[in-house]
């Protein structure tokens, strides 16, 4: 019952936008400057396990943590500039309803393009698509490496450059800026600010081919008030050490490097990605994942596999404990704070299947085997530690749309 | 001996017509009319790359045969994983697709009034003069 009223409501919403808009709406260019377009995505999933929960999801059906609806607005000003804001609705707790884009973009000719305003860090292939399920096979993108939650928006100035030879294609994009923003983890509230954020794509296209690496860094200060003054007064007692091992601040760096090939029958994708983080509640993190598929136009099968590893700084043992009740208190509420930082290896094994039943209207079915090797923490959102042992299916179908 | 030599002749001959039936052209309304394009460099175009000449793409719509023929001989992928790159493109403010008109016959009455614009086209079908030629594969 909540499934279809949600559904119809989803459905009541978009087809409004689409009547109101229809005369300037399309994927086609169109003499009016002003085009409508958006996305949207119905999610359905569930968790075939009793002692954990898993992006929201759990051992019922629920709808209610990917499902989203977006909207586009692009207004073109004179032949080389642009104005795009993109709005999205969304139903999960963890995540907030905003204005994800709202930018100017001047391509001064069809190699060069400026983006300037609010945008998507473009840190994985699909860092800048992750709510539009359309342009993607998965259901979820592969959590080991999508999942990571420094800066994924930014406000700034993104280039690009695209050179075509007669074989081989090769792009260049670099970006700079930073932004304030209150990201949403496990149900609490991080009030993040990011600033000199920077990085640089390239990519080359050859016959099916595309291959690309990247890397970004910014610096990353989540205002976290309890840790800071734990922090200072770590320092003030002259545990230096210590306070240093409980920043709340520092430099972020991704690394990022894959290889896709497709063609008509078959296609192929493979991802790297590497996160060092001056944080001590951000690990060190490696993840890949690896998926093949097969086309049967309209229908294509696919099965993926991705891992990670996540490695958490030590804590230092600079302040003495069985000295004095006071220290030992100290001591003790220091060890605390590294007890949620658990190192730990992950992975998933993924097969689902996608069929475009239309042009804009596609249909997906997926399930994942999903691991966490110490059933304490890493890809698990909650577990209860007594009777978990850190595995679980994850069954989702979705209906995804774009208009 | 006849018949064998009338066999040879007639599966040549059906050979040749299934051949030229499944080619395409890429013609253009250009002035300068040396200019070839590798496969790599339509496929771009159509994808809304830019080459090094100004040209514009106008394309077929997705039910067209001509179109099923040029994304499996020239771009080498699936409608629906085109579609799905187009998605990918414009809502990350990337590229538009090229315009697209309903009919062979529209293209070419729309290319011959549009100078830069360039399409693809059955092998068989008459260039009108002024159309150039960029590119072609049985």
């Amino acid at each position: 019952m909540i499934l279809k009223n949600l559904i119809s409501r989803l459905f009541a919403l978009t087809s409004s936008i689409v009547v109101i808009f229809a005369s300037t709406s399309g994927f086609a260019e169109t003499d009016n400057p002003l085009e409508f377009s958006g996305f949207a995505r119905v999610v359905a999933g569930y968790l075939d396990e009793d002692n954990a929960t898993f992006l929201g999801y759990n051992n019922s059906i629920s709808i209610n943590q990917q499902t989203l609806v977006g909207l586009q607005a692009d207004y073109q000003i004179n032949d080389s500039l642009s104005a795009t804001g993109q709005f999205i609705a969304r139903t999960g707790d963890d995540k907030d309803s905003d204005l994800e884009w709202l930018y100017l973009t001047y391509a001064p000719s069809k190699s060069l393009r400026f983006k300037l305003g609010r945008q998507r860090t473009p840190i994985f292939n699909y860092s800048e698509v992750v709510d539009v399920g359309f342009a993607y096979p998965w259901i979820s993108l592969p959590q080991q490496v999508y999942r990571t939650f420094l800066f994924p928006t930014y406000e700034g100035l993104h280039t690009q450059y695209e050179y075509i030879g007669k074989k081989v294609s090769l792009g260049l994009e670099a970006y700079a800026g930073g932004t304030d923003k209150d990201f949403t983890s496990n149900g609490r509230v991080v009030d993040t600010h990011i600033d000199s954020l920077r990085g640089g794509v390239g990519t080359i296209g050859y016959k099916g081919w595309n291959f690309r690496v990247s890397y970004h860094r910014g610096h990353v200060d989540t205002n976290q008030s309890e840790l800071n003054a734990f922090s200072n007064q770590l320092r003030q007692l002259g545990f230096t050490q210590s306070a240093n091992s409980i920043k709340t601040a520092g430099v972020g760096r991704f690394y990022q490097a894959s290889a896709f090939y497709e063609d008509v029958d078959y296609f192929f994708r493979t991802e790297v990605m590497q996160l060092k983080a001056d944080l001590s509640l951000a690990p060190k993190t490696k993840g890949y994942f690896i998926s093949a598929g097969v086309n049967f136009d309209p229908i294509s099968v696919y099965a993926s596999f991705s891992k990670d590893i996540n490695r958490y700084g030590q804590p230092s043992s600079e302040i003495p404990t069985g000295l004095s009740p006071q220290l030992d208190a100290l001591a003790f509420g220091y060890q605390q704070i590294f007890s949620q930082s658990i190192d730990n290896d992950t992975k998933s094994y993924t097969i689902g299947l996608r069929w475009d039943w239309k042009q804009n209207l596609a249909f997906k079915v997926e399930s994942t085997l999903l691991e966490e090797n110490n059933a304490l923490q890493g890809l698990f959102t909650t577990r209860d530690v007594n009777n978990f042992d850190g595995q679980a299916m994850l069954y989702q179908v979705a209906m995804e749309w774009v208009f | 001996m006849k018949i064998l030599f009338s066999l040879f002749v007639l599966t040549f001959y059906s050979s040749f017509l299934i051949g030229e039936e499944n080619s395409i052209k890429v013609v253009a309304n250009i002035q300068d009319r040396s200019i070839q394009l590798s496969r790599q460099q339509v496929r771009n175009l159509f994808m809304g790359g830019s080459l090094p000449y100004d040209l514009t793409a106008i394309s077929l719509p997705p039910n067209s045969h001509t179109r099923v023929l040029f994304n499996t001989k020239v771009v080498g992928l699936t409608e629906s994983r085109i579609q799905s790159y187009w998605a990918q493109m414009r809502f990350t403010g990337r590229k538009p697709p090229p315009t697209e008109l309903t009919s062979e016959t529209l293209i070419i009455e729309y290319l011959q009034t549009h100078p830069g614009t360039v399409t693809y086209l059955p092998a068989d079908v008459q260039i009108p003069e002024g159309l150039t030629i960029l590119f072609q594969i049985n």
